[in-house]
Formats: C-alpha cells, structure tokens, sequence
C-alpha cells in the first residue's frame, strides 16, 4: 500500500516539476532522459505483466522448450538496432512527438498516418488490456475462494491508481515511477528466486517432480514444429516490440544517441534478469501445483507464491515484496501504454481537428486518458474468463509487425512512396486478421505451419511496398 | 573513430551463424539430452547479448567522433 501511494507522490512532484504547459513536456519530458533514467523507464516498459506471468505460464504449460523466452526478449533489443539510432537522429531534428509524425514527415500523407496510427492505438489498447487483466490474474491467484471478487478490485484500484499519478504528471511521473518500478521488479525477482529455492529444494527436484508425473513432455528438447513457431515468434515479438509506439517515443525523449544506444547495449543483457527467473518459477509451479489449464496456467506464479506465503511468516513478508515487484512490472507497461494512446489521439487526431493550443490540448489527453481507462478496466472485468495472456498478446503483434515497411525499410530505402506503403499495409492487416479469425483448416492453434498470421502476411506487404514503389517511377527521399 | 556501419551490420548478420549448434535441427532432437540442451540455449543468448552490447558499444564510440 505504501509503494503504490509513493507512485501518486511521484506523479505530483512531477507535475510540480514541468517546465511548461506544452505537449513536448507533458509527452516526451522536454526529450532529456539521461541513461539512468532511459535504461529503467526501458527495461520497466519491456518487462511488462505478461512478460512475468505470461513467460512462467507458458514455462508451465510447455515445459523447458519455452526457455526460447529469453531469446524473445533479447530479439526486441536486436530490433530496436534495425531503427533506432537514425529515428532518434530525425526526431530530434523534425520535433517529433509520436510515432505518426514520423510517417507525415517521411510520406506527406494524412490517410497513411490515420491508418498507422489506427493500428498502434488498437495493439495499444489490446496491450494495455492484457496488463489489467493480468493485474486481476494475480490478485485472483493470490486470493483462492475469492478469487473472482478479487479480480474485480485488483483491476480497479490498481487502474484508478495509475491514472491518477499518469495524468498528474505525464511522461515525468511514468518516467520516475519506471524507475522506482523497475528497481522494485528487479529485487523482487532476485528475491523469488531465492525464496523458490529455499523453500522447494533445488531444480533437479523439480525436473523429478516432473518426469516422474510425465515423463518426458516436458522434459524434451523441441521438435521440428516447435523450431518454426519459435522462428515465428522471434520475427513478430523482435520486430513487433521495438515498433511499439511508447518505446519509440522514448526513443525521441533520450537525451542524444550515445545515451540511447547506451541504454540499449544494457538492455541486451536483461532478459536474464527477468525473463529467465519467470521461467524458472513456472517450471517450480509445475512441479508443485499441478492441474492447471488453459488460462489458469497463466496464475501459475500467483499459486505458487500463495503456497509459499501459506507455510511460513517470512516466506509471507517476502510475497509480499515480489507481489509488489510484479504490480511494478504491470503498472509500469501500463502507464506508457496509456500515455501513448493518449499522446496519438491527442496531438495525431484531436490537436489536428481543433487546432487549439497546447493547454487545451494536454487537459484532452487527461481526461482522454480517464475515459480509455475506465472502458478498458470494464472489459477487462467483463473478458476475466476468456483468452489467455499469450493468445491476447499474439494478436497485438500480428498486426504492429505490419508496420515494418512504414517504419523500418522507409529509414534506410528512399525510394519507398506513400500509396505502396498504404497499401501495404492495409493488404498485411487484412490479411493477419482473416488468417487469424477465419477458421481455415489449415490454421493450427492461430497459426499457418507454424508461423503467425502476421509473419506470414509481412512478406506480402513488403511486396507490395516495395514493387508498387519501383513501379510508381523513382523519386529519392532527401533524408535531412 | 571511423565506422563502417553497413560491413558492421553484415558482420553483426554473419554472428548469428554462431546460433546454429543451438538451432540447427542435426543437433537437437533426439540424442541431446536435457542438460545439454538447456546449456547450449542459455549460453547461445549469452552470446547473442555480448554480440549485440559490442555492436552498439562501437555504434558509441562511433558517434564521439562526429
């Protein structure tokens, strides 16, 4: 309770902390994060719920093949190197505010920048759903018989909290609270995995536990299909989460590149400090309690810091700390989620419409940010017994990977125009959402031998941005 | 100091051949066991992490000169 009430301290000293009433303060924090501060606010972003729970689910429901977890990770930092540098360089230059602007500088064309920005708030939202409903996840896990009560407040009081410091402070408050958040997430892991150790023996007893309740499922190296999904996965989380829009907007709010690519370079390393110890916990979840389907995996973690919690009062003082870590990891992806959303209707839609100044503006994205908040807390509670963490997530990067030729190839290909890109994009979108919701028979599990809707649909688009661009006459972009 | 950034990137591309002892199929399926493949996971992240802090460490030094 302390920790979560400190966030709403740190959002008002933040907003005592502006140096003016501008959208470039509010969104982007005057572009002058530091290392420190880029490093936290990235990694406390990144890592974000399902990353924790998401990761120890799976690890529980595939066994040790979903140590590919790890590489996932590690391939969002590979991703971010195909972009980064030459965006932050344009960004500081053009003023940039949200990914969109990046678009309308590079392509000229309102409809192409509607349609991406679109998309982004869509995967947003979707992302930013997934938090809450993993916040309501853990309470529920944590809570036994009333978990479903539990669910209902976790979501809410936890949203009502974010909001408050996010819109008291904006990217500052976010900023300095990912900070605090991704300290706290970072102990909290190192806690848990001594505590695992310490109260359920070492991992070769788990692997016991395991075989001798299995056999050999999950205690087997991957097969030949598994390969392909994982190569999949690589593509779309590696692609798809550095083209999220709140790390490309962290990408124009560092100070210079040699800090950006600093902060990056740190990054590199971080999986094993998160993704790593996740997965240790659902192979102990697995081990200790059995009998979890379906989305329940998902609460692996929670049940398993609730056993521990049960047998002993300092293993009980001890959850509590990791529970907060983990409300830590939750909030913090949020909150920029939530910002982001905001920053894109506001300056991408509503300031371009109203053409009101920059007061008026930021006040729309504050109570912009009250109204997202309170429809997805709503469905939140209302999608409790739907959809797992991964299957929710799957989606989301079907379609930001799509956003691959607008982004990416555009940086480093001059000749690429507008209505291919469109298109493009238009025709990969399309084609994710029909490949995913259409029950063809040859989709398995959401996926095409394989591989992701959204994998499969890139190449597409990437054809027709780039030959519809050959055939539209040659006309080099002047990069300056 | 003077950087090549497009031959840095084609070596950065050529580093992750170092990938397949842990990718490749003719190593995986059916006689490595456990251990051995948990060790060959972990330790080819590893190596995909320092090769990508080294390239963004000389992207760094890179910039001090310009």
């Amino acid at each position: 309770m302390l920790y979560l009430l400190s966030l709403i301290l740190v959002g008002y000293i933040a907003k005592k902390s502006r140096v003016s009433d501008s959208l470039e303060d509010y969104y982007l924090a005057g572009r002058n994060f530091g290392p420190i501060v880029l490093i936290l606010t990235l990694y406390a972003t990144q890592y974000s719920g399902n990353s924790i729970f998401g990761v120890s689910g799976n690890a529980y429901r595939l066994g040790y093949t979903w140590l590919v977890g790890v590489h996932y990770m590690l391939a969002i930092v590979m991703g971010y190197l195909l972009f980064a540098g030459k965006l932050h360089k344009l960004s500081k230059a053009h003023q940039f505010l949200t990914p969109s602007d990046y678009l309308f500088y590079r392509f000229r064309s309102k409809r192409l920048c509607t349609l991406a920005s679109m998309i982004m708030i869509i995967c947003l939202s979707n992302y930013f759903l997934a938090q809450l409903m993993t916040m309501g996840r853990a309470f529920q896990g944590l809570a036994g018989d009333y978990g479903d009560i539990a669910y209902d407040y976790g979501v809410i009081m936890l949203a009502l909290i974010m909001v408050i410091y996010g819109t008291l402070g904006g990217i500052r408050a976010i900023a300095w609270t990912d900070m605090i958040q991704g300290l706290v997430l970072m102990s909290g892991l190192i806690f848990l995995i001594i505590l695992v150790r310490y109260h359920f023996g070492p991992l070769e007893q788990v692997n016991d536990i395991i075989y001798e309740r299995s056999g050999e499922v999950f205690l087997d190296p991957p097969k030949a299909p598994m390969l392909r999904e994982w190569m999949s996965y690589m593509i779309v989380i590696g692609l798809g989460g550095a083209l999220y829009p709140h790390a490309m907007q962290r990408i124009f709010a560092a100070k210079n590149i040699k800090t950006l690519y600093k902060s990056l370079s740190v990054m590199s390393f971080m999986p094993y400090t998160t993704a790593l110890i996740a997965l240790i916990a659902g192979l102990y979840a697995l081990a200790y309690i059995p009998g979890l389907e379906g989305s329940n995996a998902d609460q692996a973690l929670a049940g398993l810091l609730r056993l521990i919690q049960e047998t002993s009062i300092f293993g009980g003082i001890l959850v509590v700390i990791i529970f907060a870590a983990f409300l830590a990891a939750l909030m913090s992806t949020a909150d920029s989620a939530m910002l982001t959303i905001s920053s894109m209707f506001t300056k991408d839609i509503f300031a371009q419409r109203s053409g009101g100044h920059d007061q008026s503006n930021v006040n729309f994205g504050k109570r912009l940010s009250w109204v997202l908040v309170s429809m997805l807390v709503l469905l939140a509670i209302l999608m409790k017994d739907h959809a797992s963490l991964i299957a929710v997530m799957d989606r989301k990067f079907d379609l930001l990977v799509q956003l691959v030729p607008a982004f990416i190839i555009s940086l480093h290909y001059k000749f690429l125009s507008a209505k291919p890109v469109f298109y493009g994009l238009l025709f990969g979108v399309l084609i994710s959402l029909v490949l995913a919701f259409v029950p063809f028979s040859f989709i398995e599990n959401g996926k095409f031998y394989g591989f992701h809707p959204g994998v499969v649909a890139l190449p597409i688009n990437i054809l027709i941005a780039t030959i519809g661009s050959l055939k539209s006459g040659l006309k080099p972009f002047k990069y300056t | 100091m003077k950087l090549n950034k497009k031959l840095l990137f084609f070596l950065y591309s050529l580093g992750f051949l170092g990938l397949f002892p842990w990718y490749g199929s003719p190593f995986h399926h059916s006689y490595m066991g456990l251990p051995l493949w948990v060790l060959l996971s972990l330790s080819s992240a590893f190596y995909l992490s320092v090769l990508t802090a080294l390239v963004l460490y000389l992207l760094v030094m890179a910039e001090s000169d310009e």
